[in-house]
């Protein structure tokens, strides 16, 4: 999947200008960038949930699907039937995999609970449930961390890296470094005019996090 | 809830017919086709209600808040003036009525139907807008409007039509309302084409609630009360929600046109007042729990 010379706006005004890049398949890409850079924008275009003012996003047939980084439902839902969507429209229809993803993701004994009742961690560890049983090659999650404790921060870890080996390609949005050390093979940096791509060894330098993300001595300061 | 609907239904029909020789007029001509017309307008008002807030995924919206029941008063109160030798087809010009409004509301407010306070500011005023012309228009012209008390066969044979086409589109979209509790992008990426669906459903709710409201006149706030109050005591989902908001909605229909007609036997009293009056306590409840849960 790739896209080229992509210039997005919202409310009129430019987001990011002529970008261009390729997400390699069947490889955990994290996307990073300052508040406002436009990593949403940028992910919904490339799953074709906004169109781009200018440039063309391309993909063979691959199917995606986007995981928003606010979610909710707007009646009353149980965390049981947004799952039974899910499956409804996934491919992870074997009852195995399903059990195992809401066991990994403690939603056990959340199945008969409405969704608007649960706490914001609880909330996205449905939702990122709802994400992991769609019938996708692709996965493009927007700060999928939101609300998660370290406890769920680790079970998506496992799940990103599961879904890698069964042959799924992540785009992940985050903020937090350390995670994207930890599971990443590229990274992506936005900023207005350019999508910086390189290995996690080329880009999570001293030097990247202070010119991309404006942040002077992250590691020097880190280890103290 | 059916048993108080099957006794009202009795009730209406058999009490105080002190005329014994005509009690074969008064209830084949006058209370069989207001009962029916009752069923229609319980059905209409409750699912007119359910469909508009799972559509515009505003819970505490209906049909009477945003302007299309106004629309339709508004609409019989013009045919009134200028023609009123057309006011025998009240139910079909009452659902062009609603449909009309809808198509309006579809162009302007509906756009921003993610902001709430406009969405609700913007369809009050203009429900306030229609109201005041109605009210302008009957000012010296002695309409009064608003009784179930002179429904005729027509008007019965129109609403049973206008049901029966309601149920027809129904059955072609119903399956998708579920989708509506979830996000649009959500949707969406399930592959529904949501605004023809939304179209096609609200089209439903315009069309019945205009249908009843050229007969019944406007009851504001009515349908959202009957929509939350079976939300929050069932804890259903849209689509299992709706035969007990339907039911529900009929019950407070016939009670309502019940204490209408025979509280003050034989003066009638305007049965959409009455509904109102009686929904009271059932909207104080709810802003009870709702401030509870705040």
């Amino acid at each position: 999947m790739q896209f080229e010379e992509l210039t997005m706006e919202y409310n009129k005004k430019p987001v990011f200008h002529g970008i261009s890049g390729a997400l390699q398949d069947q490889r955990i890409t994290v996307l990073l960038g300052p508040n406002g850079s436009g990593k949403t924008t940028l992910m919904m275009a490339m799953a074709q949930l906004k169109n781009p003012s200018k440039g063309r996003v391309i993909k063979n047939a691959e199917t995606v699907f986007y995981l928003s980084q606010k979610n909710q439902v707007f009646d009353y839902v149980t965390v049981g039937q947004l799952l039974e969507i899910a499956q409804l429209h996934g491919r992870k229809n074997d009852i195995v995999s399903v059990e195992k993803t809401i066991k990994n993701l403690g939603l056990t004994k959340l199945l008969t609970s409405d969704i608007n009742t649960l706490s914001g961690g609880q909330q996205q560890r449905t939702w990122l449930a709802y994400a992991f049983l769609q019938a996708t090659d692709i996965l493009l999650l927007d700060e999928p961390m939101t609300y998660l404790d370290v406890k769920y921060q680790q079970v998506l870890y496992n799940m990103i890296m599961e879904g890698k080996e069964n042959g799924q390609t992540f785009l992940v949005s985050l903020h937090d470094i350390e995670f994207t050390r930890r599971c990443s093979d590229n990274i992506w940096f936005l900023t207005a005019n350019q999508l910086v791509s390189g290995t996690k060894e080329q880009l999570l330098t001293q030097n990247s996090i202070y010119q991309y993300l404006g942040v002077k001595n992250y590691f020097s300061s880190n280890n103290n | 809830m059916l048993l108080g609907c099957i006794f009202l239904v009795f009730f209406q029909l058999i009490f105080r017919i002190e005329n014994q020789s005509d009690w074969q007029l008064i209830i084949v001509q006058l209370r069989l086709p207001r009962l029916i017309f009752e069923l229609g307008t319980g059905f209409a008002i409750g699912l007119s209600a359910l469909l508009l807030a799972a559509t515009l995924r505003q819970p505490y919206l209906d049909g009477s808040m945003i302007g299309i029941a106004s629309g339709s008063e508004l609409m019989i109160a013009l045919i009134t003036v200028l023609v009123p030798s057309s006011l025998i087809y009240r139910v079909l010009i009452g659902t062009v009525a609603g449909i009309l409004c809808l198509l309006l509301l579809r162009g302007s407010i509906f756009k921003y139907h993610n902001h709430v306070l406009f969405l609700v500011i913007g369809g009050f005023c203009l429900a306030m807008f229609f109201n005041a012309l109605t009210t302008i228009l009957t000012e010296s012209s002695g309409w009064t409007g608003k009784s179930l008390a002179n429904v005729t066969w027509l008007d019965v044979g129109w609403l049973v039509l206008i049901i029966l086409v309601a149920i027809a589109s129904w059955r072609k979209n119903s399956r998708y309302l579920q989708y509506f509790a979830l996000p649009e992008l959500q949707t969406k990426q399930l592959g529904i084409d949501e605004a023809k669906i939304a179209l096609n459903l609200q089209l439903i709710a315009a069309g019945l609630l205009g249908a009843v409201t050229a007969v019944l006149g406007t009851v504001f706030f009515a349908g959202v009360v009957i929509n939350q109050l079976i939300r929050e005591y069932t804890h259903l989902g849209i689509i299992a929600r709706i035969p007990f908001v339907i039911v529900f909605s009929i019950l407070d229909v016939l009670l309502a046109d019940t204490v209408a007609h025979f509280i003050f036997y034989p003066t009638e009293l305007p049965t959409n007042a009455v509904l109102l009056v009686l929904l009271a306590p059932a909207f104080l409840l709810l802003l009870t729990r709702w401030s509870r849960a705040v």
